[in-house]
Formats: C-alpha cells, structure tokens, sequence
C-alpha cells in the first residue's frame, strides 16, 4: 500500500507522534488517491501502536460538499460513532445531547467535546480546572482530521476555508488539519493572506521501481482463490510475471503512470500471455503419460498414481519469444483498455493466442491477430433505421464535411455545368501562407442549416433512390417525386427523432420553431460508410476531401 | 421553382434543391433600403377603415365554407377521433371559425368540449389543465395533490383512468404551435392529454415549420384501445407517449382577424408573438437590444403629454429636442436605443438649467410619470455603466409632436 511513498510517510507519521504542526498540506500533482491511501494506512497504524492516542478522521471534500456534512462526517468518525439506521441515523450528540453541525461555532464545541470524550473515555467530563489532575495529558492525544480532494474546499466552503486553517487556535484542541490535495496551496489559500501557512510535504511521482513493485505484489498468493486445475496463477510463474511487468510498463509509461491502470491492462493480458507456456506444459503432461502407458504396456495408470509433473518457468529464450510476439498486443490492448472502450475481459477473450504457440518453430512464427472489440450495440441500432433515416444521416454527414461553398461543384447539376465549375486562372500562391490548413475531419463535424441538409438530402435521392421507388405515373416532370419527397413532415420529424436520440445535434435553441434550424451530424466516418453501403451510395466521390 | 422551356431542357429540370444550391452559391447581399423607412405604419383608423372597404375578403373560394362540403367532411373527422387519433389541421387561413363549428357539432351530441384559444399571448398550459379541472371537479380524485402542471395532468388523467365513468373529453386547441404550448413541461402535459384513449385532441398549426414540433414516434405512436375495461388489461400493445395525430388539410384562406387582435396593429416589426408589448414596457431593457422604434404612437404620446404637467412637457420637449439631435444624420436603420440614449446625468444639468427640475428628486418624480406610460424608457450603457434615457417613438412622429408642444409653450 505504501511503495513508493515511504519517505513522506514516515515524515508525517514522525510529525504526528511528536510534535505536529496545526495544519499540514501535502501535494501530490501525479496519483493523489494512492497518496491518500497510504496516509490513512499510516494513520491506522499509528492507531494501533499503543504509545499515543491517535483518533483521525479522514473525509473526502467531494463527498462533503457542504459544510454541515463535512462537520458530521468528522466528529462521527472522530468519535468513532458510527450512525444507525434504528436509531434514526443520529449523529454524535456527545454526552450533553448537543447538536455540533449548525455552525462553524458548533462544530467548534463539538471538537471539544471529542477531545473530553477522549480524555475521560467512560463519559463523564471533567471540569477544565481539573484537566490537568487527569492521568491522560493533553500531550498524549491527537486528533487528525484528513481532508482528500481538497481543492474542492475552494468552490464548495470558502468561507470556513480561513477557520479551518485555524482549527486549533479556534477549538484550542489537539487537532491537526491535514489538506491533500493534487493542486497547490497557492491556488486554494484564501486571498489577502489570511489563513496561517501550513507545513508544506510535497510528494513526487512515483518510481519506476515503486510501480513494479506494486504490480508485483498484485499476483495472488493463495491457492484458494484460483480456479482449480487451471495454473495461470501458479507461483511457479512469478518470476515470469516480474518480467512482464517491467516489460509492460516499458511499452506502457508514457501515456499510463498510474499504477492501478498499468495493473488492469496487465491483468488483461496475463491470461492470454501464460497460456502458449501453459499449453506447453499439458502437452508435457501429456507426453509424460503417454510414456508411461507405453512402459506399463498399455496398463493404465491407477488413478492415485497419477505424477505430478512440474509445471517449469520457462527458459529465458522462450520468454524473449513471447515478449516480442506479445509486444503489438499490449500496444493495442492499451489504446483500447486505457480509455476504456472495452473491458478486460471481453478483450481477453476476444484476444485468445492460437494454441500451441511455443511448439510452432520460430521462423515459421506468424504474429498474433489482434481482435479490436468493436461498438456492437450501435451498429445494430444503425442497421436497424428506416431507409429515410439512412439517407438523412448520410446526408447530414456530407453537410457537415463538406464545406459550404463546394455545394454547387458537388451537387449542382443541370445548365450551369460550365459556370459553376470554372475556378478562375491559377492564382499565385502567396508568399508567406499565413493559416496552416488543417484538414476538416480534425476540426470535427460542422454546423449545417436544415435548408442545406434537405438539398442534399434531395440530390442523394434523385440519384440513387430511383429504382427502389414504386411507379407513380402521375409526377411526370423530372425531379417531382423527389421534391415530393423532401417536403413530407416525416423528413422533418424523422430529423427531430435522430436528433433526441443523439444522432444529430441541434446547435440552434431549442424553443424557437423557425424554418431551418441549425444541426450537426453525430456519427463517425467508419458509421457513414457502413450506411452508405447498406443504402447503395458512393459516399467517397460525394465526399470533398476523402480520407 | 420554374418549369424550363423546351429548349432549355438539357437533361435536369431545375428543382428545389437545384435552386437551393444555385441561390446560395454566392453570397447574397441585402439592401439598406428598408421599407419601414419610408412608410409610416397605418394608425388603427385608417387600418380598419381600408379593411372594411376591401373587396377580397368575399372572394375567395375554398371548400369547408358551405355546409355541403362540411357534411362530407366532418362525419369524416368524428369517425377518425373515434378509432383514436388526434387531429391536426394545418393549411393557410384562419381555421378558428370551421374548427368551432365542429365543436359545436361535437356538443350538440351530447360530447364534453373544450375550446381552448393558445394564440392569446397571455395563455398558458396551466390555463388549460384548469379549466379541464375545473369542468370534471376533479378535486375528489385521492392520493394526487400538487398544483403544479405535473400535479394537474396526473389527477385528469387518474380522473380519466378509472373504469366506471364513461367520459370522453374532446379539446380543441387553436394553434397548438403557439410560443406558450411550445416549452417542455407544456409538451409533456399535452403529450399525457393526448396519449390518453378518451382524451381526443383537434389542434391547428399555422406556423410554417410545425413540423418540427414532435418527433417521428410521437406522431406515429397509437393511443391503447380502451373500448371496455378489459381490454386495458389485455392490451397487448405497450403504450408508447405521443400524438397520434392525422393531418387534415384545412386551408380556409380567410384572414387571421381573430388571432391578431392581441397584437399592435402600428408596429412594423409585424403581429408575431415575439414582439409583445409587455417586453416593450420593460423599464430597463437589456442594453444590446434594438427596440422596435415604434412601440409609441403618436396618438398615444399625445394622449399621455395631455395629462400631464406644465413642467413635464417642458422635461419631454428638452429630451425630445435632444434626441434629435443625435438622431439628425443617421440613417434610419442604424438607429437603436445605443446610439441615441440621452446620459441621464447630462440630462440632469440641462434640465436645471432650463428651470425644469431643482433636484435629483424632482426629475426622476417627473420622469417617473413618463416611465409609467412607457414614454420615457432608460437602461444601462454597457459601455460606461452610467444611466440614459430615450423616447420609444419613430422620428416623424417625434418631431410633430415635440414641434407642437413647443409651440404651445410659444403661443402662452
């Protein structure tokens, strides 16, 4: 739990023991939340240690967005009072039944009760004259109150920001505040100066070998918890796993430096990894038994009898092989795992190694086929549309690739052949090109006037929709039916329905009825294509930069 | 779209999309010339002397005028509102009077109507679920309290649920498209009415884009049969929300008298809903907005400056002389209050020269009497931060009226 931070943590816990300053602000830019695990490990362990008594509250400033809550959440834990349901989820009321969380100044009183509590742990308070004569000093006790996420304090408390700051001063109690936090104190502090300095403990990124050996310490020990009769968590294979994390983490750390990320993609990949050396081995096993049936001359073996053939960590050439056939695989399960577009175990099974791998002579190896899990959910639902819909998405995806101004190159078609597609004479290129072009599927999809998207809408169908139409002799002039067509309400409503289900995007607000509000289009190319296809549309020539 | 000569006709005819594309192919410029600068609105006497005159109105042949042809349809349309569907009625011309015909005919058997006029600016859904409350006395209904729209549309609706009663509410809503029926929780509230199998629904649209008020699975959805009561159990069709609307062509071409009464008749900016003289009464605009120049009349300027005092109409003549000032070169459409707003401040020095006001006091009391009637309106500059004041009134009228105060003040 506290790899990796040992120097800071004995540094709090020596302050702590000792002499500890009123307010502590440690910052940890890279993995806060490791770094708050490992101070509460700390701080339990200082609990359990019997030269001081120690009582600590840690409290997560997302949770306690408001100053009340953050009030219970600490004298609650504080005085270790755990709130029951049947008993109506009261808080600590200490021994005069008092209420602490109306306000600062209750809270105040509250931290005094704590600390009498403490000092006289079978209920009866004595008077402050007499505090003294106790067995128990006030030198003897701590309070601690940790606060994680603590730039959350800014937006949420401000105002007690200052108090709290000078919680000992105020409650004049044995209470430590320690804020810890990924940004620094000089964001949070309260202006003009107000609130004291605290003691500053800054924390840097975590090693490379404290990283290891926190994914080293992740493969399971105990026998139990594996499945039986199945050895991808064999002891005999750790040595293995230690190379394979310091393998992953080479390919892994510039994009990854958090621990538990390096750990989920390792367990991802472990199974796939161990099974070519797994494989191996029942064909040992199995060659083993063979052998032995042919000695006994075909006798089989008695059940009890059965050898127990050792399952081997693999040779250091062997292990070469499989980092450098696993390599390509771990790239791709990083770009797919870490942002979590799929899920450990669905890649894990999707990414199965071809059996055998190890018997396979290696310059006949072929690499391993790398399984992208694909979105399936939603290409369903795309297949699933209407014609209409289809031809709208399409449409609404040329609209928003295509710049406005190539309209008329694109789709215009009739008399002005000529007039429209004339460029001009070859302009000189300027000498210093001020903009870099940056080519439109980077800058994402545009805004597109209804208006637009219905004429291109139009073109897509005279052009490619003809045959699937059932005769209607009565519109005779060219182009008729069409325009029939894109002025129906369905297109229009059809619009509104993609656009609640998040297909399109409406940029133009959303109360005003006006005739061409402005959209945009909500799906990718790899999804436009496959509509295109399903719809017989070329949307490659259609496109004005094609990829 | 035009239909090309023969020998224009190469392969394409020019259709809308075609001329879409033709049209936006380069860019458009507007002119300056605005109409509204060269025209003075028509005052309400010479609006309704030249419509009493017109000779158009008689004109126009539509069907649904003649009961013959409403014999045919309106069997029509109950047949339709008894299978589940709500209607839709869409088409140019005011469809008030044919869709309170069919009202009337819906109450002469023996049917619950309500007729509902949402083009009234001043209308809101809460009206509606009221008055349906009201008419049913839902107040027995148990277990749903709340007066809020949700809490209204749950108790009809429980009203409407139970087995025993047999009642059929028909709603007629005129323009359903209208700014007040247009928000979410009015949506959701005639989206439950209308959903419901013994709620029917007759609603007209006169917007041009009405379209896209609902989406594709709320026009198409069915309401669940509920002819006994078994039935609701053995629906086997999952009620999805919606309108299950039909669309009527009702094109009536007769003029929207009815719908634009509440508008003001003088402004050039148009009747539309948008420019509701409640917003033009505001007293601190917002300090980007262009007001409409027009919100005062002359008649009602005069009418004000009538009934006020000696020292008022001199505040009013100062002010006036001063806004013309800083209007006198600019071309009238880039007017806007920004431009031409007095810095009260300057204001005030110019008033105590002039004898008008002693104190601060004094000329915001004057100045309040004009606020009221909304001839005087002031905001904050954006820029500075610092008050200003101006006269909602377009310039020619601006100019008599200030020109005829003063030569009452002349001629005493």
């Amino acid at each position: 739990m506290e790899q990796g931070y040992e120097d800071a943590i004995s540094h709090i816990t020596s302050l702590i023991s000792t002499y500890p300053p009123p307010f502590i602000y440690i910052h940890d830019p890279a993995t806060p939340h490791l770094a708050a695990l490992a101070v509460r490990a700390s701080l339990d362990r200082l609990r359990e240690s019997s030269d001081i008594r120690i009582r600590y509250a840690a409290v997560d400033a997302i949770s306690c967005f408001n100053p009340r809550l953050l009030y219970d959440t600490v004298l609650n834990a504080l005085a270790e009072w755990e709130p029951e349901w049947d008993q109506g989820c009261s808080n600590w009321s200490g021994p005069s039944e008092q209420r602490f969380n109306e306000s600062l100044d209750g809270f105040l009183h509250g931290l005094q009760a704590v600390q009498a509590s403490f000092m006289s742990p079978n209920g009866q308070i004595d008077g402050k004259g007499k505090a003294r004569e106790n067995t128990v000093t006030d030198e003897d006790i701590r309070l601690v109150i940790l606060v994680e996420r603590a730039e959350r304090l800014k937006e949420s408390m401000h105002d007690i920001l200052v108090p709290l700051s000078r919680l000992r001063e105020l409650s004049r109690t044995e209470v430590t505040l320690i804020l810890l936090s990924d940004v620094s104190w000089e964001h949070i502090k309260p202006p003009l100066g107000a609130a004291p300095d605290p003691y500053y403990i800054d924390i840097g990124p975590l090693s490379k070998q404290a990283i290891l050996r926190r994914l080293e310490v992740l493969f399971p020990t105990f026998h139990d918890t594996q499945v039986p009769g199945d050895q991808t968590y064999d002891p005999a294979l750790r040595p293995l796993y230690a190379h394979f994390v310091s393998t992953l983490y080479g390919i892994c750390s510039p994009y990854i430096t958090d621990p538990n990320e390096l750990a989920y993609i390792a367990a991802s990949q472990w199974p796939g990894f161990v099974r070519p050396i797994l494989d191996e081995h029942e064909r040992r096993v199995d060659e083993h038994q063979q052998a032995r049936m042919e000695e006994e001359d075909g006798i089989e073996p008695h059940g009890e009898e059965e050898v127990f053939v050792e399952l081997r960590p693999p040779t250091e050439d062997v292990r070469i092989r499989l980092m450098r056939l696993f390599t390509p695989l771990i790239t791709a399960a990083l770009d797919t795992l870490y942002p979590r577009l799929s899920f450990a175990n669905a890649w894990a099974k999707a990414n199965v190694p071809p059996t055998n791998l190890l018997s396979i002579p290696p310059r006949q190896l072929p690499s391993i086929p790398i399984h992208k899990l694909e979105d399936q959910d939603s290409q369903a639902t795309l297949k699933s549309l209407p014609r209409m819909a289809k031809f709208i998405l399409v449409a609404s995806f040329i609209a928003s690739n295509n710049p406005a101004k190539t309209d008329m190159r694109m789709f215009g078609r009739g008399r002005d052949e000529r007039k429209k597609r004339r460029g001009g004479s070859p302009r000189k290129m300027s000498a210093k090109s001020t903009a870099v072009k940056i080519p439109q599927r980077q800058l994402g999809p545009m805004a597109f006037p209804l208006d637009r998207m219905v004429a291109i809408l139009g073109v897509l169908l005279e052009e490619n929709d003809a045959d699937y139409r059932p005769p209607a002799p009565e519109y005779t002039i060219p182009g008729e039916y069409t325009e029939m067509e894109i002025s129906r309400i369905t297109v229009f409503s059809q619009v509104m329905e993609l656009s609640a289900s998040h297909l399109l995007y409406r940029t133009s607000p959303h109360d005003r009825l006006e005739m061409s509000p402005t959209f945009k289009c909500g799906i990718g190319f790899d999804a436009a294509l496959g509509l295109a296809r399903d719809i017989a549309v070329p949307l490659h020539d259609l496109l004005w930069d094609p990829v | 779209m035009t239909l090309p000569t023969k020998s224009q006709t190469h392969t394409f005819a020019h259709t809308a999309f075609d001329a879409y594309f033709a049209l936006n192919h380069k860019p458009s410029r507007t002119s300056n010339n605005v109409f509204s600068n060269l025209l003075t609105p028509l005052t309400t006497k010479e609006y309704s002397t030249s419509l009493a005159s017109s000779q158009n109105l008689r004109s126009s042949q539509v069907p649904w005028l003649g009961s013959s042809s409403r014999n045919q349809l309106f069997p029509r349309l109950l047949f339709e509102l008894d299978q589940g569907f709500n209607l839709l009625f869409y088409g140019a011309g005011s469809k008030r009077d044919i869709l309170n015909t069919l009202a009337t005919c819906l109450n002469e058997e023996d049917n619950d109507v309500i007729v509902v006029n949402a083009f009234n600016p001043s209308f809101t859904v809460k009206d509606l679920l009221a008055s349906v409350e009201n008419f049913f006395d839902t107040q027995s209904c148990p277990m749903t309290t709340g007066s809020g729209i949700e809490g209204q549309t749950r108790r009809i609706l429980k009203l409407f649920d139970s087995p025993d009663t047999d009642l059929d509410l028909f709603l007629v809503i005129h323009n359903i498209d209208a700014p007040s029926m247009r928000n979410i929780r009015a949506k959701s509230a005639l989206m439950a009415l209308a959903s419901h199998s013994r709620i029917h629904i007759l609603a007209s649209v006169d917007n041009i884009a009405f379209a896209d008020l609902w989406s594709l699975s709320e026009i198409f959805n069915r309401k669940p049969t509920c002819f006994s009561s078994a039935s609701i159990s053995a629906s086997t069709i999952t009620p999805s929300p919606g309108y299950a609307w039909l669309f009527h062509d009702l094109t009536t071409l007769a003029p929207y008298d009815f719908e634009t009464a509440y508008a003001d008749r003088s402004s050039i900016s148009g009747a539309s809903q948008a420019t509701k003289s409640s917003r033009a009464r505001q007293d601190i605009p917002v300090a980007g907005a262009s007001a409409t120049m027009s919100t005062m009349t002359e008649d009602a300027a005069r009418h004000i400056l009538l009934s006020v005092t000696q020292k008022a109409k001199k505040l009013f003549v100062l002010l006036g002389t001063k806004q013309l000032e800083a209007i006198g070169d600019l071309e009238p459409s880039k007017i806007d209050a920004k431009a031409i707003a007095f810095d009260y401040s300057m204001l005030f020095n110019a008033a105590r020269d002039d004898f008008v006001a002693t104190n601060d006091t004094a000329l915001r009391a004057l100045m309040g009497e004009f606020k009221d009637h909304g001839l005087m309106v002031s905001m904050m500059q954006a820029t500075t931060g610092a008050e200003a004041v101006w006269i909602p009134m377009r310039k020619e009228g601006l100019v008599k009226i200030v020109d005829d105060v003063r030569k009452e003040f002349e001629g005493m």
